[in-house]
């Protein structure tokens, strides 16, 4: 059996400065338990409620929307990374998972359209959206994207990988500007 | 009809529903797996308490929600104002930590196109 190189990884995750990741089933228990660790290691930060606010929306996507579904004893669970890394002035959340072909450009037109508004026309959107019923496939409020958008310091970033006929692999970065400077 | 408390988890709020009293009150933070499943009990009861007119306290102190709670909570808030439009006796307050601006936008936000007696409280 191939080993795996840890000492690569380490060394990756110290040159990209790493704050935190999770590769796996993602449940809800999963999310609360990241969440409190992002908010413990962050908490010298004066935006550790925003990025926890998105790390939650981006969290709660995977669980409902990955291709990858498992069953436990405590409910279902959704299989996708999140890793939250650290750069000079910025801390960037990133999000990535299974999604079918078909869905998968939805999802970024959705960006396209978050990505072409300022905060006030967000704001609007937000507002509109949250009293009308959510689109069809959601399975939440239908609004998570544009509330990431309007605390993401810069445009969401939405990049699609294909991975075979029917799956692309999907990877959200979101921005945020350290504010404690 | 006694007294129900939802007692608060991880990420879920403390739920309190007097309805002897009129008093609704929702603490904590709130990122339920299934908001619309966790709050459904509250709409229950609410339908109910307008049902029969009981004159209403709600109070929201709330640190931090996602936004498939966040649409519950519009709800809560619409049903009320409804309840106030149609002559039922209802008054909201709205709590934020003291230095959590944030909230306290989210509360004016959300109350901007109600009539029914909206308060911001900070603590």
């Amino acid at each position: 059996m191939e080993s795996l190189n840890l000492y690569k990884q380490y060394v990756e995750y110290k040159d990209h400065r790493i704050l935190l990741s999770f590769k796996g089933a993602i449940s809800q228990e999963v999310v609360t338990e990241f969440g409190s660790m992002i908010r413990t290691s962050l908490s010298a930060e004066t935006n550790t409620k925003k990025i926890f606010a998105v790390f939650i929306e981006l969290a709660q996507n995977i669980v409902r929307y990955s291709v990858e579904q498992e069953m436990g004893p405590y409910g279902n669970s959704g299989v996708g990374i999140i890793i939250l890394r650290e750069k000079k002035d910025f801390f960037y959340l990133s999000s990535g998972n299974l999604v079918q072909k078909d869905t998968v450009q939805k999802v970024k037109n959705r960006c396209d359209i978050v990505n072409g508004m300022n905060k006030e026309e967000l704001k609007a959107f937000y507002q509109d959206k949250i009293r009308k019923p959510p689109e069809e496939g959601s399975k939440g409020a239908g609004i998570g994207l544009i509330d990431i958008a309007r605390k993401s310091d810069d445009n969401l970033k939405c990049e699609i990988a294909s991975v075979d006929d029917v799956n692309s692999f999907l990877t959200l970065t979101v921005t945020f500007k350290k504010e404690n400077q | 009809m006694e007294k129900i408390v939802i007692p608060k988890t991880k990420s879920s709020p403390e739920i309190i529903m007097d309805y002897k009293g009129g008093l609704l009150e929702i603490i904590g933070e709130s990122y339920p797996e299934n908001s619309l499943a966790f709050y459904k009990p509250v709409f229950e009861w609410l339908d109910k308490c307008i049902q029969d007119k009981v004159e209403l306290k709600v109070n929201f102190k709330l640190n931090y929600f996602n936004t498939s709670s966040s649409k519950c909570v519009i709800d809560l808030l619409d049903r009320l104002d409804k309840y106030f439009a149609n002559s039922g006796i209802a008054s909201i307050k709205w709590y934020y930590e003291e230095d959590d601006d944030d909230m306290m936008e989210t509360g004016e936000e959300f109350s901007s196109d109600l009539k029914v007696p909206f308060q911001l409280v900070y603590y």
